[in-house]
């Protein structure tokens, strides 16, 4: 018996011959926030809906509340609010006759959660605009509303803030936060933005191309955020090979033909200078540096896509 | 089942294509009635009977214009939850992929019943307004009842015979493909209708089981009562086995 409420094991899924999902193990724990990012593409809707049984995944298992989610879905899902990719609505009723229709096949009695919900994303409940009319901010919001109408007690959240004004985006946090801390549930939420994550979630899985890269908690994070050294040179092959042979180093990055980052701080800048001096290079610039979340989470996702 | 029912009837709620299935309910009726008056117009020793305008009406409704409109109607209905993105809220549910499709099947039959009641209907009302103008024979509640009868018996076999073009609307998750097929069925009864083997197509034959003509055929009425069910019963199978496998991709 553990303190997860979302545990995968191997979690994969293939499509044809490309895979999606690969051998994913994410562990979420009971009254966090837990921020799954990726660069689009990288496998978190895909995720999301194996989470929620909508795909069925090639390979592994998914557990929620320690009980596996096949065979036990009718149990399960009740449990679990969730917005997948973009809201899906019918676009000829209103924004309480969706509701209306949703509660009842859920079994949520009372026009008073469809109301509560409405309200709390700002939706006007007794509005006779349809759905087909709606901005797209305002049908992220209902799309919201759907999730939390029945009160669940996880979240899953896919790009919730899509679409919504910062206005919107800060108040819908504050909700989350309030929801999590206030009343103990526990949120997955999916993003391609850093920032949105890092102001969120209390957890933070990494994602791309499908495999996991890093699960950690953000505070973790930002503290083991990596110091190093930048060195601009006027050849970094040669100052990499210097590294390698010298100091047996292989935590290093090339930037280009000129820059590079030691992330190992601990060692003597003179000394490497020196070294790279002896060597018949030049050195331009050598000092200490702190890295970003940011750059972190580009440095090892590979590359550009998350904002 | 009572539930998904009603939940069905909220989604049709200032549906378009609602009021476009019904106005497309009232065509058959009403040209059936333009056509025998105009006939009586041209000759008048020519008798407007009930019995010749709900056969009319059931000959034009079988075999060409309700598989038509309800293949559209039905296709709509289920595919729209694919465009609308809707099955996504709902697999989430904890409503089994089977009951919902039940529900769905259940409200289709209830959209075909619908179709023919309004069509009996329309024929009763126009011929009781035809009566005030032109001789209208048979026109009594007694024969009104018998072909209610047939109406509704009607929409029995419509049910049984659309469930392959629900497969294919579930298959390919539109209303194109099977509205081509009911298009290409419809051209199948026409070619048909008069010959000695319609019994042999299931389409062809709910007419004839319908309209109780089947002296003369070379089938059986076993037989196309049987290739009826054993159609019905694959296409149910069928729309069942694929939905249970979907996956919201």
């Amino acid at each position: 018996m553990n303190n997860y409420v979302i545990e995968t094991k191997n979690l994969t899924k293939t499509y044809g011959v490309g895979t999606s999902v690969a051998d994913l193990n994410i562990h979420i724990r009971r009254g966090r926030i837990y921020g799954l990012l990726g660069r689009n593409g990288a496998g978190k809707t895909t995720t999301m809906k194996m989470l929620l049984g909508l795909t069925r995944p090639t390979a592994g298992e998914v557990f929620l509340w320690d009980k596996p989610l096949r065979g036990n879905k009718r149990n399960l899902l009740p449990r679990i609010g969730s917005l997948i990719e973009a809201p899906g609505f019918y676009p000829n009723l209103t924004a309480a006759e969706n509701l209306r229709i949703f509660a009842a096949l859920r079994g949520v009695p009372g026009p008073r959660a469809i109301e509560n919900a409405l309200e709390f994303v700002r939706l006007p409940c007794r509005d006779k605009k349809l759905f087909s009319q709606y901005s797209l901010g305002m049908k992220q919001r209902l799309a919201i509303a759907l999730a939390i109408m029945h009160d669940p007690e996880l979240l899953i959240l896919d790009e919730p803030m899509n679409g919504l004004d910062p206005v919107g985006i800060a108040e819908i946090r504050l909700f989350l936060r309030q929801l999590c801390d206030g009343k103990g549930k526990t949120i997955l939420i999916s993003s391609h933005i850093l920032s949105e994550i890092a102001l969120l979630a209390d957890d933070v899985a990494i994602i791309d191309k499908g495999v996991l890269l890093e699960e950690e908690s953000l505070a973790a994070l930002e503290q083991r955020s990596r110091k190093y050294i930048h060195f601009a040179v006027s050849d970094t092959a040669q100052a990499a090979r210097i590294l390698e042979r010298e100091f047996g180093e292989t935590q290093f990055a090339v930037e280009d033909d000129c820059n590079l980052r030691l992330y190992h701080p601990e060692l003597s800048v003179t000394k490497i200078v020196r070294v790279f001096g002896e060597n018949g290079l030049e050195v331009f610039e050598a000092h200490t540096c702190g890295e970003s979340l940011e750059d972190h989470f580009k440095r090892i996702t590979g590359g550009e896509g998350i904002a | 089942m009572l539930r998904l029912l009603q939940c069905e009837a909220m989604k049709l709620r200032r549906s378009r294509f609602l009021l476009i299935g019904i106005a497309g309910t009232l065509i058959v009726p009403f040209f059936i009635i333009i056509k025998a008056v105009t006939r009586y117009g041209s000759d008048s020793r020519t008798v407007v009977s009930l019995f010749t305008l709900y056969d009319d009406a059931l000959m034009f409704l079988m075999l060409l214009f309700a598989p038509l409109v309800l293949t559209i109607l039905h296709a709509w209905i289920v595919s729209r939850e694919y465009t609308d993105g809707t099955l996504k809220n709902i697999f989430v549910i904890p409503v089994s992929k089977t009951a919902f499709l039940c529900g769905k099947l259940l409200f289709l039959a209830c959209v075909t019943f619908a179709f023919m009641l309004i069509s009996w209907l329309e024929i009763l009302v126009l011929a009781i307004l035809c009566s005030f103008f032109v001789p209208v024979t048979d026109l009594t509640i007694l024969s009104a009842f018998f072909f209610l009868v047939r109406m509704l018996s009607g929409g029995l076999f419509l049910c049984a015979t659309q469930t392959p073009f629900l497969y294919l609307t579930i298959r390919t998750r539109g209303f194109v493909a099977p509205l081509i097929a009911a298009a290409a069925v419809c051209f199948v009864n026409v070619v048909l209708s008069g010959s000695p083997i319609a019994g042999v197509y299931p389409w062809s034959a709910s007419w004839l089981f319908v309209c109780r003509r089947f002296h003369g055929q070379s089938c059986p009425a076993g037989l196309s009562a049987a290739l009826i069910l054993i159609m019905c019963f694959w296409g149910i199978a069928a729309c069942l086995l694929r939905f249970r496998r979907e996956e919201v991709g």
